[in-house]
């Protein structure tokens, strides 16, 4: 430690430091961009950020992980002003340099991963309590604890508790922080699915608690995530905000001064309700839909409030970022119309003002603008893009249309393909439209009508990325390979994330023994920062299909070294081990891969397979039938249902089986040979 | 309107600015050469322009935050000498800002999000509850990887997908290595304002006598290691005596910080020359 520099000092100083509020806040936003953006870039890159879902990417990057990290500051400011008595003022500025921890997180997984980045998720539900002991145990490399993420939370731990020490010298109070401060990092990790399980546990089950208003633009758990948090800001921010300025907490509560606005916004909501109701019936089966109106009802009067409160920027800039960013949370097209409204309300009725006259007449014509914003903005909160061209039903089939998809695609999330199927075909027959094609293809391919998913992809121009990779997968699991790669390669064309594709063909080329071109492919993924546990996964399937078990293990191996969560090395591995005969490695393998993917179809294929060999019929069933519920496009498993319906005797049941195999490839040739062996006994 | 036209084109540091624009276009180059493209015109051009004004905007932020110190180091900024209000200067940053937003914006929204990573950078450099360009070596390594960030940002133009994981290793470490051994010298001018606003830098830390000599041998150390990190040694015929003349201009009490900025454009010359004859010193 340098000379008279204790952490006590530096506290202190933190909390001398000078800025406006206007500054902190920014402070604040720039720690959780930077930590946003780099979590896309290196981590779970499948699932957001900079590949491939850059819409999600938005929505996650600039409303729902900022409303979980502020939501996270001002639980924190709370705790830290009831643990200390000071000031939410003082407490603040050591917390918003102590929150930097935040941005090293995914520096250090990208290091610890050996460049493959984790899948990072917080506790999903409040079950999970009796196992947080697993987010700390440092034996293990879980899928939802990153090495990062456990720096990160012993960090924020150590730190409350040193902050307490400093301020309070209260051995008790330096002993209960880290363990309240752990359970606000819990309570914000699990609340967002707890709340949305309410209507579960009270009997509605028509959906599941995945349910959502928006037509599948957004992410389902993003629009869930960030009105949950940014009810909980409101909440605990009022709390905070007591502490800091009393009178202005008071006026926020002055709910006459924007009654009016406030009632036209629930007409809106009222109306867009009464029109989606005969097609969108489950308005009210979620409980995160209560929390979407009470948002947009708390947005309206924020704005209102933030155009009465300009002379003092503080609170003008607290009233406005609170709106919009509640806005933002709602939707895009929410968010516009509030903006419209804002800047009217501050800029536009005030220049108003001064040149119209009479007097009456400005204020009812600027009252009216904003009466009438408000109501088209509550009308937009189920509406969103929809609004403008249903909120005059002059055509109802609009409506219709916009109603049976945002019902599509509920039963979409909720994995209801049949039912998503039958809304995204009436939607469709009224409106045309690429994205409603694109689910209306996915759903059939879910329910196993793969020739019309197939088609009905193969209608959609251009293709994005979800379609094409929809689609390549039918065409493989059709045994269609070549139009599958046809199909790859021009996306790599297109520049459609093209290493996404590039190792499509690569792993392709492995599995088919084209060594040449798997290499000249492995070289130029590589260009496009292909992982290398992708590399050597891909030469890994190489030797294996050309029954090199040896050489294929060592590259599983190279592949496990720089991504040991890597699905595809130990399914890899186990199927190099189970063609060597080593079962018990085989199923080691396999059941690892299942640790980190449960819901692999393949790999409960794979475990089913060893059962089969081991004769534990029984246990092989239960594996395929659990495969084929995953995934019901499976020849494989249907054939190996087949095999054990034929072991016990039951041939009818093993015909209907290699049918059903057949039904999806007709060119599998095991199930048609297993038929013809039938057909020839009889 | 000409004032304003020329802070915007200048700022305080129009060396600095068009410093920004080699990084960006080396990041451009590497992807046209990496993945054997033409050099895509329009969208260069938008990503040259929105690193410029994204650091236009940076500087006037830093000008803002620096009016103290600059006082005390007698250093002219527009706001400095009186030419324009702080308020009207502040304007001119967002104007700066927004515009790199766009422009970042009409070529995709990952170059955007780059950009923006650029921004916060420079806001957390100069600006509070972090102004971390207090804390020496942070300071200088916060400046080197702005410039990492803004070829990388020129190189998203070709790889879009997965830019940060994509850059090759050895272009980060020759951007980074030369210039955290090289930018110490910006802080020379800066000397008085620093010590008294308890800003950390080598001089501030070691004395203005010392720190003259030690900044002139990193200098030289940058120039040095270009071949060294190119494993091209025919290199060192440009590197060393224009790593000694830096160094030379260094350590002369009467510093000019032009000087060392021509000297910085003649070796640009040289590898642009270099990597045109011979691309694969720098993507293989």
């Amino acid at each position: 430690m340098l000379k008279g520099v204790s952490i006590e000092s530096i506290i202190r100083k933190l909390e001398k430091e000078r800025y406006s509020f206007g500054l902190g806040l920014t402070g604040l936003f720039s720690i959780i961009t930077v930590r946003n953006i780099f979590e896309s870039a290196f981590e779970g890159t499948q699932v957001f950020g900079f590949t491939p879902l850059t819409e999600n990417s938005f929505y996650m990057i600039f409303s729902h992980f900022p409303l979980f990290y502020i939501s996270l500051f001002v639980w924190f400011c709370l705790f830290f002003v009831l643990m200390t008595g000071e000031k939410p003022g003082v407490v603040a500025k050591p917390l918003l340099i102590g929150l930097s921890v935040i941005v090293i997180t995914p520096f250090i997984d990208i290091v610890v991963s050996r460049g493959s980045g984790y899948k990072l998720t917080y506790l999903k539900g409040i079950e999970e309590f009796t196992q947080i002991y697993k987010f700390f145990d440092f034996t293990r490399d879980l899928l939802q604890a990153s090495w990062g993420q456990r720096i990160e939370i012993i960090a924020v731990l150590v730190g409350a508790a040193m902050y307490v020490w400093v301020m309070t010298k209260s051995a008790w109070k330096v002993l209960v922080s880290p363990i309240i401060a752990y359970l606000i990092i819990f309570i914000h990790g699990v609340l967002p699915n707890t709340v949305a399980q309410i209507p579960g546990l009270l009997g509605i089950s028509r959906l599941n608690y995945r349910a959502i208003i928006t037509a599948g633009i957004l992410s389902i758990d993003s629009q869930n995530y960030s009105i949950i948090f940014i009810c909980s800001i409101f909440a605990v921010g009022w709390l905070v905000l007591k502490r800091y300025d009393r009178e202005f907490a008071k006026n926020i509560l002055a709910f006459k001064k924007s009654l009016f606005l406030i009632l036209s916004t629930l007409l809106g909501i009222i109306y867009a309700i009464v029109l989606i109701r005969p097609y969108f019936p489950f308005i009210f089966d979620n409980s995160v839909h209560y929390l979407i109106f009470f948002t947009a009802l708390m947005t309206v009067h924020l704005v209102k409030m933030a155009s009465l409160e300009q002379q003092s920027s503080t609170r003008f800039i607290i009233l406005t970022i609170s709106a919009l960013i509640a806005a933002l949370a709602i939707g895009f097209m929410y968010f516009f119309i509030t903006l419209s409204y804002f800047l009217f309300i501050n800029y536009v009725a005030p220049a108003m003002k001064k040149r119209t006259s009479p007097p009456y007449l400005r204020r009812y014509l600027s009252g009216a603008i904003c009466t009438l914003l408000s109501f088209i903005g509550g009308f937009s909160v189920i509406f969103g893009q929809a609004t403008f061209t249903c909120i005059i039903p002059l055509d109802r089939s609009k409506i219709e249309a916009y109603g049976h998809r945002l019902a599509g695609w509920n039963y979409f999330v909720d994995g209801n393909y049949g039912e998503a199927a039958v809304h995204f075909e009436t939607s469709y027959s009224l409106q045309e439209r690429n994205e409603i094609l694109k689910r209306l293809g996915q759903s059939y391919l879910y329910i196993g009508r793969s020739d019309l998913g197939i088609a009905v992809l193969n209608a959609i121009e251009p293709p994005d990325y979800e379609t094409i990779l929809s689609l390549g997968q039918a065409y493989i699991q059709k045994g269609r390979h070549e139009s599958a790669h046809r199909l790859y390669r021009n996306a790599v064309i297109a520049n459609i994330e093209p290493v996404e594709f590039i190792t499509l063909l690569g792993q392709a080329a492995a599995r088919r023994g084209a060594a040449a071109e798997m290499d000249s492919l492995l070289r130029y993924g590589e260009k496009y920062g292909m992982s290398r546990s992708r590399f050597h996964q891909i030469r890994g399937d190489y030797h294996l299909q050309s029954s090199n078990y040896t050489l294929a293990i060592a590259e599983y191996e190279r592949a496990l070294y720089y991504d040991g969560r890597s699905v595809l090395a130990h399914a890899g591995m186990g199927m190099a081990h189970y063609a060597k005969g080593d079962l018990v490695e085989a199923e080691r393998s396999f059941s690892q891969a299942l640790i980190y993917e449960p819901n692999n179809d393949v790999m409960h294929n794979n475990l089913g397979a060893i059962c089969m060999v081991r004769r534990e019929y029984d246990k092989a069933r239960d594996h395929f039938e659990r495969s084929l519920k995953i995934n019901p496009l499976q020849s494989e498993a249907y054939y190996n249902l087949g095999l054990i319906a034929q072991a016990s005797g039951r041939i009818d049941q093993a015909i209907k089986m290699y049918s059903e195999a057949l039904k999806i490839n007709p060119d599998f040739k095991p199930a048609s040979m297993a038929l013809d062996r039938i057909r020839m006994n009889d | 309107m000409i004032k304003i036209l020329r802070y915007l084109l200048y700022g305080s540091r129009p060396y600095i600015a068009i410093h920004y624009l080699f990084p960006t276009a080396f990041g451009i180059f590497l992807g046209a050469r990496i993945f054997n493209e033409p050099i895509y015109f329009l969208e260069s051009c938008l990503i040259l322009l929105s690193v410029f004004f994204s650091f236009q905007a940076s500087v006037i932020l830093n000008d803002i935050n620096d009016i103290r110190a600059d006082t005390i180091s007698r250093k002219r900024t527009p706001v400095n000498d009186g030419d324009i209000s702080i308020r009207a200067y502040q304007k001119l940053a967002v104007i700066c800002l927004i515009t790199s937003f766009i422009l970042a914006a009409g070529i995709s929204y990952r170059t955007f999000l780059i950009v923006i990573l650029g921004n916060i950078l420079h806001f957390s450099y100069s600006s509070k509850p972090f102004r971390l360009k207090r804390f020496y070596p942070l300071s200088i390594f916060m400046l080197a990887l702005g410039a990492l960030l803004a070829a990388i940002a020129g190189y998203s133009l070709y790889e879009s997908s997965r830019p940060f994981l994509s850059f090759p290793l050895r272009a980060s470490i020759f951007i980074v290595v030369p210039l955290f051994l090289a930018l110490n010298f910006r802080d020379l001018a800066d000397y008085e304002g620093d010590l008294k606003t308890d800003t950390t830098t080598l001089f501030t830390l070691i004395g203005l006598k010392k720190g003259r000599t030690v900044n002139a041998v990193m200098v030289l150390l940058s120039y040095i290691s270009l071949p060294i990190i190119l494993r091209y040694p025919l290199l060192f015929a440009a590197c060393i005596p224009l790593g000694m003349a830096s160094s030379y201009v260094c350590i002369q009490k009467d510093f000019r910080e032009r000087r060392i900025f021509l000297l910085y454009f003649v070796l640009i010359g040289v590898l642009t020359v270099l990597f045109n004859l011979d691309p694969s010193i720098i993507t293989t």
